[in-house]
């Protein structure tokens, strides 16, 4: 703790000038990934950059002329998970899940309603105004609509620039980060002065990680960064996204729907459902063996861009119930192929069962019967479908 | 509307003349005026163009293909490609300052591009009808679901309100709304997303249209509720034999569906042939991109391929292949002269690459090469379509 | 002379730098009727400023033929002494066109500065009760709705009997009764703006509210404040003339359009020319501050192109 709070206050005392000098760090420094250290499940060896524990946020319905509260939309309720330094953790599931405002909320741009955020050993939930404002120096997020996420009426250099300027950073420092933020995500420095309906929509997209980065900061939520973006654009984004990570040596949420992107750029994935983590492991653990019901049946749902391949698909009846008033127990009993009677009555446990592979992370799930849901995996059924070992 | 008719109708002869160093009888899949007996739709050299201040947006520049009854056509490509626009234009549904300036839409043996608006009232929600990608707006929200069901059913088929109301149960209960008596009561605020795009596909197939073209239809849903739709699609389409013209950016979606596609880019066809093979060896640099581009589950790549650049703006577009300032293999011929759409091995593939008469070396000589081109086309008189690499 | 230094700093900056300020009015130049409308607005200014120096007679005094029913056309010379009136006189003899041009100082100081307090205070309270929700937007809009639900006329009277009828009276009336819709309108722009994603990233860079509201919200509610306060000149000086008319504002013998205007209202079919001269001033003017209006939200819109 003590040392984590040393760090952060060395972070926080940088001259100006440093921070704003990522290129000097070198893109030849590859990034340390703590996450191979052995035995580092208990936590202590392990770096983590942010940890969450019990995360919750509602946000009050009112009603009636005298707009009382009258419900409570769960959006976030008792999300627990840890983020280590350098690694990239995917966030996925479908809308309403909450996935999104986990990652406001671990920003703090959303209060919670309870839990604790810890980045870099402080509690972000008990920070003053002033604290925070030097906190998000380190933290970014960059968004999913590239045309909401840029103010109009702004050319996009003072755009970028505009973090430095409200942490007091010289009019030449700004200038000359706003250059080398924007040659550095593909974009001509001249082009500082327009505004952002001239550039298309990945170009905005880069506009928005040049404004995320120009602080230096160290952890980034990458909320829906492709989803927004065409097929040939999106992959344009996400090489960008993975050279920045290295570069920049940069932690990522990345909070996205598509299964396909977050399996690309993941080295762990979480699945949402309902405001409650499902399922959380390694990327390759977690694709080739789900064991949260829901997990499995999203992953089943994907269509694969190959039409060899023909999967047998677990098609879940119903849609997801409201997060106003959600189901008791385990929240997927009302979709769930495998619920008994102990699932609409019990919450299940977040418990560790334990990496295929006997990685060093654990494999996180919450379902009553995660030891019971072996199933092929996907990596096992397009092999068997194609009979090549489709990893690259 | 008039409008658009004479305009389409004085285009003609200037197509005619058009046509033979253009596409339309390129095409291998059009073939000749007798030989489409079976083609519900066939789409002929169709242009639809927007007339807006800043310039004309070649939106759709020349297309061709077609379909066979009962088949799933995809139509896939970028934002801006005009795969929406064909279809909207294949409806009518173009508006201004949209105009189709040339081509044909010969559905089942009539023209839809110069077809009157009554002749098209007649069509539309009834032999033809479509689907949106947001089933939400696409409802009026001030009526109940059932009726607005019942409204299609009654604009084209003479029915009794008892009558329409039960089939409308009937296509409600069809497309898997549990409880349908009820639900015919339920207005569109009350539904899911998936639930109203269930009954845009009820609406669409009330009256067991020949064509069914759904433009994005998963696009806004969730993936455990599209595979929903999917599921419904592929079962109905089992059932009722419609054609189906699919339009998406998802290739996964497409591999799924689709037993024929077309892959557009800025307003061109650039590649047309079956599914599986265009999977198994996409031909179009852009097709190969694309494929390259998309990460796929359980692939797992260290880095994805990339199509450098954007997609060229439909105001001003290159005077050569519409891709080549942004293909791999770009040829000096690429940048000067637009490709014809060829046949390669029983597909359509608009790319220079293919031609017979051309070498495909990145460093020939334009003026060599357009001589050759020259010299080939004087001594097949046609424009090559059987040849092949 | 605004003009001449904008032009000189565009030609300084010509090809690379322009400053925001000299793109915005290379903008506005582009539409030509707002550059009329400038110029008509400024020599009305101008003329009304400056009556005391050049209006050929008292405006307050009736000129001849005191007491009797003496109107004089335009162009009217006084055969006893010469004196010529260019717009003639009104019902008791007074020089007209003195009277407009003092009148002037009246009409546009009162339309312009209850336009400028209510465009204020109403962004002012709309930006801060769309901004921050809750309780003090439930406060807020409370006191809007019961501003707006006063019945104005009775209200006026209450308030003319504290404050006293003259000129500080009407620009307090006029605003304390303006500045409501202007928040609705403000609130509403700042409601919809708020939950955007670039409000979002600004705090994420660590912003403060008053750097969200005024360099992102603001100037992203400019349009609406601008059509809205274009067409509040015009109601507040045709308002002046009401509120003077009831014997609130500007009384006899000092003018107002407006009170030319209603002053005319039982002679009008003797003279209607008479009726025509502020009619007309008043028209001018709302029609240039409109066109104004309409090429500044364009010319403060990057979007549009010019």
């Amino acid at each position: 703790m003590a040392t984590n709070a040393n760090n952060v206050n060395e972070l926080d005392n940088r001259e100006p000038a440093d921070a704003i000098k990522p290129s000097e760090n070198g893109a030849n420094t590859p990034v340390q990934h703590i996450t191979g250290v052995g035995g580092g499940v208990t936590g202590d060896s392990t770096d983590y950059i942010m940890r969450v524990q019990n995360l919750k946020k509602y946000f009050p319905v009112r009603g009636g002329v005298l707009q009382r509260v009258v419900g409570q939309v769960k959006a976030v309720d008792g999300v627990n998970f840890d983020v280590r330094r350098g690694e990239t953790l995917g966030l996925v599931g479908e809308s309403g899940c909450g996935k999104t405002t986990v990652g406001r909320t671990v920003l703090r741009l959303l209060n919670p309603t309870g839990g604790n955020v810890l980045f870099e050993g402080r509690d972000l939930t008990t920070l003053n105004a002033g604290e925070m404002k030097k906190t998000r120096r380190n933290m970014q997020i960059i968004f999913q609509d590239p045309y909401s996420s840029l103010d109009p009426r702004v050319p996009i250099g003072q755009s970028v620039g505009e973090g430095l300027l409200i942490h007091g950073f010289s009019r030449e420092e700004r200038e000359q980060t706003v250059r080398d933020m924007l040659k550095r995500v593909g974009l001509h420095p001249e082009h500082a002065r327009r505004y952002p309906h001239e550039f298309s929509g990945g170009q905005r997209q880069r506009i928005g990680i040049a404004r995320a980065l120009t602080m230096h900061p160290s952890f980034i939520v990458a909320d829906e960064p492709v989803s927004a973006l065409d097929v040939s654009i999106q992959s344009q984004v996400l090489n960008i996204l993975k050279d920045l990570q290295q570069e920049f040596k940069l932690t990522y949420l990345f909070i996205a729907h598509n299964l396909s992107v977050v399996e690309h750029i993941s080295d762990r994935v979480g699945v949402m459902y309902l405001g409650k983590m499902a399922e959380l492991a390694d990327r390759d653990e977690l694709f080739n063996n789900p064991r949260h019901p829901y997990t499995q049946a999203l992953l089943s749902a994907i269509p694969i861009p190959d039409p060899r391949i023909r999967r047998d698909r677990i098609i879940l009846k119903g849609d997801v119930p409201s997060p106003l008033n959600p189901p008791s127990g385990c929240r997927f009993h009302t979709r769930c192929w495998l619920a008994q009677q102990i699932c609409s009555d019990q919450e299940p446990e977040w418990r560790d069962i334990g990496s295929e592979n006997a990685t060093a992370h654990p494999h996180l799930v919450a379902c009553h019967f995660a030891e019971q849901t072996k199933v092929k995996g996907l990596a096992n059924e397009i092999k068997e479908q194609l009979g090549t070992d489709t990893k690259v | 509307m008039q409008n658009t008719n004479d305009s389409a109708t004085s285009m003609k002869p200037d197509l005619a003349n058009d046509g033979a160093a253009g596409s339309v009888k390129a095409d291998p899949t059009s073939g000749g005026a007798g030989a489409s007996n079976d083609d519900l739709l066939r789409v002929e050299g169709l242009k639809t163009y927007f007339y807006t201040e800043d310039g004309i947006v070649k939106a759709v520049d020349g297309i061709d293909f077609s379909l066979k009854r009962g088949e799933v056509l995809g139509i896939a490509g970028e934002s801006g490609c005009g795969k929406s626009v064909t279809s909207l234009t294949i409806m009518r549904l173009i508006s201004q300052p949209g105009k189709i300036v040339a081509g044909h839409i010969w559905f089942d043996g009539k023209d839809l591009a110069t077809a009157t608006e009554d002749e098209m009232t007649k069509i539309r929600g009834n032999r033809i009808s479509m689907i949106f990608q947001q089933p939400t707006s696409c409802l009026n929200p001030v009526f109940k679901v059932g009726d607005q069901i019942v409204e299609v059913l009654k604009v084209h088929k003479r029915m009794s309100d008892r009558a329409a109301k039960d089939r409308a149960v009937e296509l409600l209960t069809m497309v898997g709304i549990p409880s349908a008596k009820k639900r015919y009561d339920s207005y569109p605020h009350e539904m899911s997303g998936g639930m109203c795009q269930r009954v845009m596909i009820a609406m669409g197939l009330a009256n067991e249209p020949e064509l069914l073209i759904a433009d994005e239809p998963t696009t806004a849903l969730d993936v455990t509720i599209q595979a929903q739709i999917l599921e419904l699609m592929k079962a109905l389409k089992k059932d009722i034999n419609t054609a189906i013209i699919l339009i998406t950016h998802d290739l996964g979606v497409m591999a799924e569906m689709a037993e024929r596609m077309v892959i557009m880019y800025a307003g061109k066809v650039v590649e047309q042939t079956d599914t599986n093979s265009l999977f198994e060896s996409p031909k179009h640099p852009y097709t190969q991109g694309l494929l390259a581009s998309i990460p796929v589950l359980g692939q797992v790549r260290d880095r994805l391929e990339v199509i450098p650049g954007t997609v060229p703006s439909l105001r001003n577009l290159p005077p050569g292949c519409r891709f080549a300032a942004r293909c791999p293999r770009q040829m000096p011929i690429c940048v000067d002269e637009e490709p014809d759409l060829l046949k390669v091995h029983g597909r359509s593939v608009r790319c220079w690459l293919y031609h017979p008469a051309i070498d495909p070396d990145p460093t020939a000589c334009a003026d060599q090469t357009l001589d050759k081109l020259n010299t080939y086309r004087q001594t097949q008189q046609e424009p090559p379509a059987a040849a092949a690499k | 002379m605004a003009v001449a230094t904008t032009l000189d700093r565009e030609q300084i900056a010509s090809a690379k730098e322009e400053s925001q300020r000299s793109v915005i009015w290379r903008r506005f130049r582009k539409h030509k009727l707002a550059v009329v409308g400038l110029g008509i607005i400024g020599t009305l200014t101008l003329l009304s400023l400056t009556a005391q120096l050049w209006t050929p007679y008292d405006p307050t005094v009736p000129g001849f033929n005191s007491g009797v029913q003496a109107f004089a056309n335009p162009g009217y010379s006084n055969p006893s002494n010469g004196d010529i009136y260019i717009m003639g006189t009104d019902n008791i003899g007074r020089d007209v066109l003195s009277r407009l041009a003092y009148g002037g100082q009246i009409s546009l100081s009162v339309g312009l500065l209850c336009t400028l307090l209510v465009a204020i205070i109403g962004t002012i309270v709309g930006a801060i009760s769309g901004f921050f929700g809750g309780f003090v937007d439930t406060v807020l809009m409370r006191i809007v709705d019961l501003v707006l639900s006063l019945p104005f006329l009775p209200m006026l009277l209450a308030l003319s009997i504290v404050l006293g009828p003259g000129y500080w009276t009407i620009v307090i009336i006029l605003t304390a009764f303006g500045w409501p819709g202007t928040s609705r309108l403000v609130r509403g722009s700042v409601l919809s703006l708020r939950n955007l994603d670039f409000v979002e990233a600004t705090r994420a860079l660590g912003a403060s509210n008053t750097r969200i509201i005024t360099r992102h919200l603001l100037p992203n509610s400019l349009a609406p404040i601008i059509v809205d306060a274009t067409l509040n000149v015009g109601g507040f000086i045709v308002a002046e003339s009401s509120v003077s008319f009831l014997g609130f504002g500007i009384s006899e013998p000092a003018s107002s359009w407006g009170n030319i205007l209603a002053g005319l209202e039982d002679v009008a079919r003797q003279a209607p020319l008479q009726l025509i001269w502020p009619g007309l001033l008043i028209f001018l003017t709302v029609l240039s501050i409109n066109f104004i209006g309409d090429a500044l939200r364009d010319a403060l819109d990057p979007r549009l192109k010019l």
